[in-house]
């Protein structure tokens, strides 16, 4: 992954990157945002809808409850009336069941039912019992017939039984009112020969529809609903009528296999008030939230669908998810625009570029009227295509006249080596090589030899101080010099006191040259030389021993004019040679820094006597050997000259 | 090259050291100037620390030489040895510039 990142990256431009890197970021801040305020807002909305529920369930309990304890207090009542009343004859106890049902809109229907032989009028049984038909009207029935027989039904055994008054389970009352209906029945008591007897029960009916119908009559957002619980988890109330005193909360609960249920059943039976949430009868995430209706011993119980509860909240967050994505798209919009227009100056600056690069110097560039650091750029870049243009012109300029100068050079350097003797003079009684190798175009270094007029032979070899072109105009100087004084027949220190005087006038520079030379009577082999500060020659013998010659130093030439140079003699036997040099042999450098030196040219000079040619080509041989690739850094020239 | 410059007595010392070349002599040219137009005259070069001297050094000292006796200057070599005194020998300078063996004599004899 991180492989891939580093390897798109790169390659992305840069519009993409500001996008790739808007996108993250704003969907990152967007998802913390959008989650923490879902979170916070179901939490809010949660604790409102417990707070809510509470208050609904208390309300629908308050208003059930009373509802029942309106029931009570008039039964209680009627019942006090039947315990005080000195005789009771059958019409009379007939009105005031009438009564009971006509005021009071939350009976159904109401009967006063006698002990078997406590009926007045002296009858066996007696329970006259009125109810409410459909359309309103009340209607009337004795209860006391055999079919009936109610003596054995639960709302008058239950009273009887327990001395106390009794709500019923919720029953369907057939051959009475026929509807389901759950009872309040209270037994009645009266004195009786001074001893308080059981007299018989008196009731009041609630049909369960109508309490149904008050318990669905509560406002429970849209799809939430109550439902009423006996005691025993009986539906008595709910939405699904079909639920209605057929199943209770415990089959419920087996037939969805819901312990969570269960639980509430239990929990309504110790009339315990609680809330939890989990799914509903249909599937449905709820809230659940139950309490006991104090008076009957119910549980009423609402329930709210979750979904329906964070609805606002939902579409709230889809709102804010709707402006937040909006505005992303306005601000990645804005991004690209914002990007183009610093990148066109880029792209179109990349395409000039391009096209200098080409060479087209006269391209005219783009007109960026954008601020910053690409207005920078730009400004830079027009700079530099001046600047270009005017590096180019004087290149071409310096080109030019470097080519000149190479050109000039050249023919110098062609010039120099005409000025060095082109073809060395062939003598019977001689061997003669020469050779001249400037460490650049030309050099300051010289050699020659003149054959004088009786038989004599005049060579001279010289090294003038520098190097390049300076040098190469001494040295042109010093040739012409020797050459003109030679003709006068003088020895070789006066030719070179004479040389070293003409060099010496008007030398501000303090150029100078080291000489020397020396004229070789070919007869005898007998050399009388002059030095100016050279390097000593070899004598290489017959034998190929090769020596230093002795020589005194005389100063450099052209520093001094009135320095006086002395003369000195050796002798040239049979075989043997004389190998004149420049410092460019004995001082050519290897690649650390280190001299050839003497020491080295003495032994490749002795290990080569047989020709002047083999012998000069054997030192520049063993010169380029020891330099082993290092540039020659100073001009390097040999003069042999043998007896055979 | 290097050149440690140090005054003693109105005279200054320069120890070079390395090689003075065609390359490195322009150091030791502008060095010279330098010092000649602070108005100093007298000279000791300190020749010991010199590895190698090549012609083109050699036309430099030549020309500090001519350069400080148009001034009625002087400039004297000491601590000369190796193939540097060899140069200076072969080359005949021994003749025209003087050479001592210690840095105090060629001051003593400048006084």
């Amino acid at each position: 992954m991180k492989e891939a990142v580093r390897c798109i990256l790169p390659r992305l431009g840069l519009t993409a990157r500001l996008i790739l890197a808007l996108v993250i970021s704003g969907a990152l801040i967007f998802g913390v945002v959008f989650t923490v305020n879902y979170t916070y807002t179901s939490r809010m909305v949660e604790q409102q809808v417990v707070a809510h529920a509470q208050d609904v369930v208390k309300a629908a309990v308050q208003s059930v409850d009373g509802l029942l304890r309106g029931v009570v207090r008039d039964e209680n009542n009627l019942v006090a009336l039947l315990e005080a009343a000195p005789r009771l004859s059958s019409d009379q106890v007939r009105n005031f069941a009438h009564d009971h049902v006509v005021h009071n809109d939350e009976v159904f229907g109401a009967t006063i039912a006698f002990e078997p032989g406590a009926a007045p009028d002296g009858q066996q049984r007696f329970a006259p019992y009125y109810y409410r038909r459909l359309n309103g009207s009340i209607a009337y029935t004795d209860l006391a017939t055999p079919a009936y027989n109610y003596t054995s039904k639960e709302w008058y055994r239950n009273p009887k039984q327990q001395l106390a008054p009794v709500w019923s389970e919720p029953y369907f009352d057939e051959g009475g009112g026929n509807v389901v209906m759950t009872t309040y029945a209270v037994p009645v008591y009266r004195l009786s020969g001074g001893v308080r007897r059981f007299f018989g029960v008196s009731t009041a009916d609630i049909s369960v529809d109508w309490l149904g119908r008050q318990v669905s009559s509560l406002k429970l957002y849209r799809n939430g609903y109550a439902s009423l619980f006996s005691r025993k988890g009986v539906y008595l109330a709910h939405k699904d009528r079909s639920l209605v005193l057929k199943e209770t909360i415990f089959s419920m609960a087996d037939r969805l296999n819901s312990s969570r249920l269960r639980e509430i059943g239990h929990a309504i039976a110790r009339q315990e008030t609680g809330f939890i949430r989990d799914r509903n009868l249909y599937g449905v995430e709820s809230w659940i939230y139950y309490a006991p209706v104090p008076t009957t011993g119910w549980s009423l119980a609402v329930v709210f669908p979750a979904a329906e509860m964070l609805a606002d909240v939902q579409a709230a967050s889809r709102m804010i998810a709707l402006v937040c994505v909006g505005g992303f798209m306005v601000l990645v919009l804005s991004i690209v625009l914002v990007a183009r227009s610093v990148t066109r100056p880029i792209i179109e600056m990349t395409g000039a570029a391009e096209r200098i690069a080409a060479g087209d110097l006269e391209f005219v560039l783009p007109q960026i009227r954008i601020g910053g650091e690409v207005g920078a750029l730009a400004a830079a870049f027009v700079r530099m295509q001046g600047d270009l243009k005017e590096h180019i012109v004087r290149l071409t300029e310096t080109t030019a006249a470097k080519e000149r100068m190479a050109s000039e050079l050249s023919i110098a350097h062609d010039l120099q080596m005409a000025i060095l003797p082109r073809d060395l003079p062939h003598l019977p009684r001689l061997e003669i090589a020469g050779l001249c190798q400037p460490a650049r175009e030309v050099g300051g270094d010289l050699y020659d030899v003149r054959p004088l007029d009786d038989g004599r032979l005049f060579f001279i070899i010289g090294d003038v101080s520098g190097k390049g072109v300076p040098a190469a105009l001494y040295m042109a100087i010093t040739v012409s010099l020797a050459r003109a004084v030679v003709q006068e027949q003088a020895g070789p220190a006066e030719i070179l006191t004479r040389i070293n005087r003409e060099l010496s006038r008007g030398n501000d520079a303090c150029m100078f040259v080291t000489i020397f030379c020396g004229i070789l009577d070919t007869a005898s082999g007998e050399i009388r030389y002059a030095n100016a500060g050279h390097n000593p020659p070899l004598l290489i013998g017959a034998d190929g021993s090769a020596t230093l010659l002795e020589i005194k130093p005389g100063l450099v030439a052209g520093y001094l004019d009135d320095y006086v140079y002395s003369e000195a003699t050796c002798r040239l036997d049979a075989g043997a040679t004389l190998l004149l040099y420049t410092d460019g042999v004995t001082e050519a450098l290897d690649c650390t820094g280190k001299f050839f030196g003497e020491q080295r040219l003495l032994d490749a000079a002795a290990s080569s006597v047989s020709d002047t040619h083999q012998l000069i080509h054997a030192v520049i041989q063993a010169v380029e050997g020891f330099a082993d690739g290092a540039a020659q850094a100073d001009d390097i020239t040999l003069l042999a000259l043998r007896y055979p | 090259m290097q050149i440690t410059t140090t005054m003693k007595e109105g005279t200054t010392i320069a120890a070079l050291a390395g090689r003075m070349d065609a390359m490195t002599t322009v150091e030791f040219d502008r060095w010279l100037a330098e010092r000649l137009a602070g108005g100093e005259t007298r000279f000791v070069l300190d020749m010991q620390g010199l590895d190698y001297i090549s012609s083109a050094g050699l036309r430099s000292l030549l020309s500090a030489a001519k350069q400080l006796k148009a001034k009625n200057g002087s400039l004297l070599l000491c601590c000369l040895g190796g193939t540097v005194e060899e140069v200076f020998r072969m080359s005949g300078f021994l003749s025209i510039l003087p050479s001592f063996p210690s840095v105090e004599e060629a001051c003593t004899t400048l006084g």
